[in-house]
């Protein structure tokens, strides 16, 4: 039996699926009879995506302008020295 | 969550159309991408300078290479490759031996005094007002807190979740590109994931 600190030390394995096939099933029965920690797993999941989902800032005009010049005058196949 | 392994019709799309020296494509690439290789490129280097040059690099060599691109990977993945390889050279330049070297700071869990000493729980947490990620973004002060927090992460905790969690790299490319072991990047992992989640917990428990 699972105790909940050890379900919260195993939640990540269980995200990554890189539990053996019992201890999945252990994760599997405890989350089912504790409230707590089916709370706690999605909290850590709905934190990594929505880290996942928070919009990147675009490049800066000037960035762009910089590379878009290095892409002009690049020739596919040819290595510059 | 994570990147497609293989490059996918996309991304094969995308190559012909760089390759076609078509200026759109190669903006539509930087726009997808520069701000992700540059939070990357930070975790790797010292300074903001030597990110942006880092990532500026990167650009080139990703341009010199894409002919012989051989497309077993994603453009993704190929890129974030280049930015590893150019991140250590100049890592070594600017005499940090190993980007990753540093010995990680106070990496005490925001869970220690929570639990009794059977390992059940003596402060639970409640259920949140929001437990979704689209609930989550929704809160923009929540969602502030939660980038403040990423970078007051130790640093190996940082670079693993910017790249997993947010870059949307899979375990194995951020393994190699921070010459990790699969089980030392989990733990990792789980350990900035959980005081991520403490932070957000301050904002929405019940």
């Amino acid at each position: 039996m699972l105790s909940c600190r050890e379900i919260t030390e195993l939640v990540t394995a269980y995200l990554e699926r890189a539990m053996p096939r019992e201890q999945q099933l252990a994760f599997l029965k405890h989350m089912r009879e504790c409230r707590v920690c089916w709370h706690y797993l999605r909290q850590v999941r709905a934190t990594a995506r929505a880290l996942g989902r928070a919009p990147a800032a675009p490049p800066p005009a000037e960035v762009k302008a910089a590379l878009l010049a290095q892409f002009r005058s690049w020739t596919p196949g040819v290595k510059k020295e | 969550m994570s990147g497609t392994p293989h490059a996918n019709e996309n991304d094969a799309a995308l190559i012909e159309r760089l390759l076609a020296k078509d200026e759109a494509a190669f903006i539509e690439l930087v726009e997808r991408h520069h701000t992700g290789l540059l939070r990357a490129a930070l975790t790797m280097v010292r300074s903001q300078a030597s990110a942006e040059e880092v990532v500026q690099e990167t650009w080139r060599a990703f341009l010199e290479a894409l002919s012989s691109f051989e497309r077993r990977a994603s453009l993704k993945t190929f890129l974030f490759r280049i930015l590893a390889n150019q991140a250590r050279t100049r890592a070594v330049r600017d005499q940090r031996t190993s980007p990753m070297s540093e010995l990680e700071g106070d990496d005490e869990s925001p869970l220690v005094d929570r639990f009794g000493t059977a390992g059940n729980w003596l402060a639970p947490p409640t259920a949140w007002s929001a437990e979704t990620a689209d609930a989550i973004l929704a809160r923009k002060q929540a969602m502030e807190a939660l980038q403040q927090a990423m970078t007051q992460l130790p640093e190996r905790q940082r670079a693993v979740v910017q790249l997993r969690d947010i870059d949307g790299l899979s375990a194995e490319e951020v393994c190699e590109l921070l010459d990790v072991s699969e089980v030392h990047q989990r733990v990792l992992l789980h350990r900035a994931r959980t005081k991520l989640r403490a932070v957000l917990e301050q904002h929405f428990r019940g």
